[in-house]
């Protein structure tokens, strides 16, 4: 589990162009969830986001996060050990490919960990099935002849590789058509198998509202609140202190109501919102 | 890396941005040559009181001057000490002794000047950058160096490389530190001692920059030619480049300075009485 | 004369070491001035290559591109067909070609050899059409990814094409800059009678053209207008996903509720009380 206190974080320290990124963030990401954070461009998302794998590092005084038993504010860090851990996919991790072959680009991650190269070659095996591509198809092409969709899978069976117990994403299906998100945001589901964790950085609010079980709502730098769904979603006042939007499904519930219909503002699912619709029918009936 | 300052705009009405850019190029050729024929301090003060001049015209807050400045100061002071440090006098007695250093006082002179000389280096083109857009610096490059057309010379072309590379490097830098956090978060290290490790560790950023890259250029000449390039044939220019007669005051006042500092490096008309204490 | 006119365009590009891919095969079809046409497909169905084909970039293997009679094929013509077609890409940051914005948007109106005093003009003029006057003097690193596309529209604009495609423009923005953006698209379209050719893959964005083209595995499958979105399967048999309020509609139609086909959040909200009225006086 991931335990954030008090983090605070500063660009250009010391210098007359300082500016604070964060302010006393304290979060709570237990095993198992599917957390979401959520805000506006600007709001500090990736730079909290970039400490769990200590890409940044805590800063003097400035709070502390324990990632299960390791204390990333500690001097000496295993970076290894933790990045094998918390697992990060960047926005466009396609743009990360760089290897002659698939096989030899995933195998990557597990090269670095030490392993043995029967080791790299299983894991990189077991990964690539694990994102939905045939490994007797992929292993030996190059990363540079494939279609977006593939590079993007390559690149996320890349970090898949390394076996992350948490994986962080940052926006994972910017710039893909609808069909290519729905297919990214299964691959994830289906990881989560392997990495019981999941941590997702979000500008799409239907993904958020179907996948997640937390959201953390970040404001210039602080926490505004950790939501479920339902919670979020539903209250009209949070929505706007949070300057959040309302997933699609939602929005249509709500527009629904304010038409005078008797439905559930808070709904997530489109399968509920058609059950809703259709039990007003045959209330109209009965 | 976010704070390159060279090449980074900063708008503001002044004498300064409103100068000719070709003015502003000669100007700063000239100055550049000045600098290295500066040898007293006095003829340092003389150069930096007017720089300073030319920075307070030019209404850019001075913090945002000294950030350029801040790329250059590890590289200053490591130069400076180590002037300071292995400079022999033989005329002289040392100050201190440390170890096999001899510390001379002609020895700290020399480093301070060479790390004021590095400072007024960079402090001028600093300004220039600022000052001007990158458009204007490229068309008075271009302007320069026309005549150089008639020796077959694609002045056009390297001016558009220029100002597409200022465009593209901030990009690219910003690109690199991406990847480079995309390897690292997969374990990649790199901070190898071993050079040949270096290289090797180095490929998993510099293939996809590369690609980055040539698909950046790639997709910017394609939105180019759509826009109806081609080449300099026929194009005109939204700001033309017109000198006042302020422009050519400006010139002629630094070419004054440039003669000054002559005068009090070769001791002309005995112009050293000037400098105290032969400094 | 139609504006633009595909005649059995065919266009193929190599893949690997010996393959070719073909991307469109047959394809006509025509673009008449003040026109909005969305032309949808999956990715795989050829779109890509089009805006590409419009204005000469590419030149087809089979069939001919003409721009008002003009063939992108004749190299001289390009010149004349480019101030006729302007075409937004999808990268934000890979269409700016100086830093400062302004610089950017006169780029266009240099490359025709305007005076000054016109490419002054015709900057403002165009900064002001998509909302980015203020930021005229600001460079490309403090501008969010659909202020750098309304830029980069600013741009073409400066050129007064008479058709602007938008090559999936708003494929890399977030749901605020994709608004920004289809916003001015619609504005030019209706108050400066721009045709408008709008390459996508959401529906929702299909929905504010009056034409609409399906391309298929490379070639087109449907042609027509509003009255495509009636029989939905149209797009999910070219591949496309279909936005939530149609899925919606069409699950609320297999179990007796028929209340058409919803092209907007409000017009399913109305669907849906309407179909319901409808129900309880019967």
């Amino acid at each position: 589990m991931i335990d954030v206190r008090k983090l605070s974080f500063v660009y250009s320290p010391k210098t007359p162009f300082t500016t604070q990124a964060l302010f006393d963030i304290d979060l709570k990401i237990e095993t198992g969830d599917f957390f979401g954070i959520i805000g506006s461009t600007g709001a500090g998302k990736s730079t909290l986001v970039s400490h769990f794998n200590a890409l940044t590092r805590i800063q003097k005084n400035s709070g502390t996060i324990l990632i299960d038993d390791i204390d990333l504010s500690a001097k000496k860090l295993d970076l290894k050990k933790l990045r094998a851990k918390v697992g990060m996919v960047f926005q466009y991790p396609e743009h990360q490919l760089f290897d002659d072959t698939v096989e030899k680009d995933v195998m990557f991650g597990p090269k670095n960990l030490g392993l043995s190269v029967d080791e790299q070659r299983e894991r990189a095996k077991q990964a690539i099935g694990l994102v939905g591509l045939n490994y007797n198809d992929m292993a030996e092409r190059s990363p540079f002849e494939l279609s977006g969709g593939q590079k993007r899978r390559v690149a996320i069976a890349g970090v898949l590789a390394m076996r992350p117990e948490i994986l962080v994403l940052d926006e994972p299906t910017a710039g893909l058509d609808p069909i290519g998100k729905r297919e990214i945001m299964e691959l994830i589901l289906n990881a989560k198998n392997m990495c019981p964790t999941v941590v997702m950085i979000s500008h799409n609010m239907d993904e958020i509202a179907a996948y997640c079980n937390k959201i953390a709502v970040l404001g210039n730098g602080r926490i505004t609140g950790v939501f479920e769904p339902k919670e979020l979603f539903g209250s009209e006042a949070l929505l706007a202190r949070c300057g959040v939007e309302l997933p699609l499904v939602t929005e249509l519930a709500v527009k629904l109501s304010r038409a005078g219909l008797d439905i559930d503002r808070s709904i997530l699912d489109e399968d509920e919102l058609v059950r809703a619709i259709l039990d007003l029918r045959s209330e109209n009936n009965a | 890396m976010r704070d390159i300052t060279i090449g980074q705009y900063y708008p503001a009405r002044s004498i300064v941005h409103r100068a000719d850019p070709r003015f502003k190029l000669v100007i700063l050729l000239l100055y550049l040559i000045t600098v290295f024929f500066c040898s007293s301090f006095f003829s340092f003060g003389f150069m930096t009181f007017f720089v300073l001049i030319t920075v307070f015209l030019s209404r850019v807050p001075f913090l945002k001057v000294l950030k350029g400045l801040k790329m250059i100061i590890v590289i200053l002071i490591i130069t400076s000490l180590l002037t300071m440090v292995f400079y022999t006098d033989a005329d002289a007695t040392p100050l201190g002794e440390w170890w096999i250093f001899k510390i001379y006082l002609s020895g700290i002179y020399a480093s301070i000047k060479l790390g004021w000389r590095l400072l007024l280096l960079v402090l001028m083109p600093t300004v220039l950058t600022l000052t001007s857009t990158p458009t204007e610096l490229c068309d008075g490059l271009e302007s320069l160096l026309s005549p150089l057309k008639k020796i077959k010379i694609p002045v056009h072309e390297l001016a558009l490389i220029m100002s597409i590379a200022l465009r593209l490097i901030p990009t690219l830098i910003e690109e690199t530190d991406k990847i480079m956090n995309a390897q690292k978060a997969r374990g990649a290290a790199f901070e190898s001692r071993n050079p040949f490790k270096k290289i090797k560790a180095m490929l998993p950023v510099l293939v996809p920059l590369f690609v980055s890259a040539f698909r950046r250029a790639d997709d910017l000449a394609d939105a180019m030619d759509s826009r109806c390039y081609r080449g300099a044939k026929g194009r005109t220019r939204m700001k033309v480049m017109k000198f006042h007669a302020g422009d050519v005051f400006a010139l002629l006042f630094w070419c004054l300075i440039t003669v000054c500092i002559l005068f009090l490096k070769y001791n002309w008309l005995g112009w050293n009485f000037i400098t105290v204490l032969g400094l | 004369m139609p504006l633009l006119q595909f005649s059995n365009v065919d266009y193929s590009y190599p893949s690997g070491e010996s393959d070719f891919i073909r991307a469109l095969y047959s394809v006509s079809l025509s673009v008449e001035r003040g026109e909005f046409v969305a032309l949808v497909g999956c990715n795989g169905s050829g779109k890509s290559t089009f805006a590409r084909l419009a204005n000469g970039l590419l030149v087809p293997d089979g069939g001919n591109v003409t721009v008002d009679g003009m063939s992108t094929s004749d190299k001289n013509a390009l010149f004349d067909i480019r101030k006729k077609i302007g075409v937004v890409f999808q990268n934000p940051d890979n269409q700016m070609v100086t830093t400062i914005v302004e610089d950017d948007v006169a780029f266009g109106p240099e490359n025709l050899g305007l005076p000054p005093q016109e490419i002054r003009e015709r900057v403002d003029w165009a900064l002001d059409s998509v909302g980015m006057l203020d930021h005229a003097k600001s460079g490309p690193f403090r501008l969010s990814g659909g202020q750098k596309q309304r830029v980069a529209i600013a741009g073409v604009l400066a050129i007064k094409p008479e058709l602007m495609i938008l090559d999936e423009a708003t494929g890399m923005l977030d749901p605020d800059g994709r608004r920004e953006v289809l916003d001015v698209v619609k504005q030019l379209n209706r108050k400066e009678n721009m045709a408008v050719v709008m390459i996508t893959h959401f529906m929702e964005e299909a929905a504010l053209a009056d034409r609409i083209v399906i391309l298929d595995k490379g070639h087109v499958s449907r042609d027509g207008g509003r009255e495509l979105f009636a029989a939905p399967e149209a797009f999910t048999n070219a591949g496309l996903d279909l936005p939530l309020y149609v899925r919606a509609a069409q699950k609320l139609k297999a179990r007796g509720m028929d209340i058409g086909c919803p092209l907007s959040a409000d017009e399913f909200t109305d669907a849906v009380v309407d179909a319901l009225k409808k129900e309880d006086r019967a």
